[in-house]
């Protein structure tokens, strides 16, 4: 049981969220098996998954916060996407949105991880990333529609490393 | 609930062969999941980065997080 009550991040949370994040059946994110890293990160293609809710306002459909369980959905994010046309729409109200407002690079890091490229850490960042929003409640649609495409376009696109950002 | 669903696309992807890593905001969710790999921020949910305009530190927050795999 995840004993919220002492998470001090936590603490803003109404008693009935506290009690359904402690009885929440959480799964199992541990890989049976995990991938070794076989080039230096200079060499590496970089992508982002961010569950941040972020989404191209005028191009793509805002997540849609009523559907039960939570969206599943998810948005494909151009690596060279102005951060001004990246809008929220992350259903939670668990969270302040002030920051991924007011900087969404806070939620889909593309300008500080071309500062890494830039400096030589890594080697570059795809040419597309992939957004999600977090509040998936009941995950079954998710495991079973949404992670197979993602992994697959990461697969093709050769990425190399993933960074994940929730929000 | 943003820890699980980055964590259940986490999972598959280190199981056909991409490193991953990942912000945490709150271990304690990362720790119940057995999220793979992740880098702890002190920050407020909603602050993955921190400081929404100091471009520094989010900077060094990727870095960090990336550095992991080294």
């Amino acid at each position: 049981m995840l004993d919220v009550n002492n998470i001090p991040k936590l603490s803003h949370l109404s008693l009935k969220n506290k009690l359904g994040l402690t009885v929440y059946p959480w799964k199992n994110c541990k890989p049976r098996f995990s991938a070794k890293l076989i080039k230096p990160l200079s060499e590496c293609n970089v992508a982002i998954v961010s569950s941040a809710g972020l989404y191209v306002k005028g191009e793509q459909e805002k997540f849609d916060y009523k559907i039960k369980g939570g969206d599943f959905s998810y948005r494909i994010i151009p690596n060279n996407i102005s951060m001004e046309l990246l809008y929220d729409s992350h259903r939670s109200q668990t969270f302040d949105h002030s920051g991924i407002r007011s900087n969404p690079s806070t939620g889909m890091p593309i300008p500080q991880l071309t500062e890494l490229v830039n400096s030589g850490l890594i080697g570059s960042l795809n040419h597309q990333h992939i957004s999600l929003m977090g509040a998936i409640t009941a995950p079954g649609r998710f495991i079973k529609q949404s992670i197979q495409p993602i992994v697959h376009i990461l697969i093709a696109d050769k990425v190399d490393v993933v960074l994940f950002v929730p929000i | 609930m943003c820890p699980q669903t980055v964590g259940l696309v986490q999972k598959v992807c280190e199981e056909v062969g991409i490193s991953t890593t990942s912000i945490s905001i709150i271990d304690e969710i990362n720790q119940k999941i057995h999220a793979h790999r992740y880098y702890s921020v002190p920050y407020e949910l909603g602050f993955p980065l921190g400081n929404p305009k100091d471009f520094e530190n989010q900077i060094k927050i990727c870095r960090n997080t990336i550095q992991l795999l080294t």
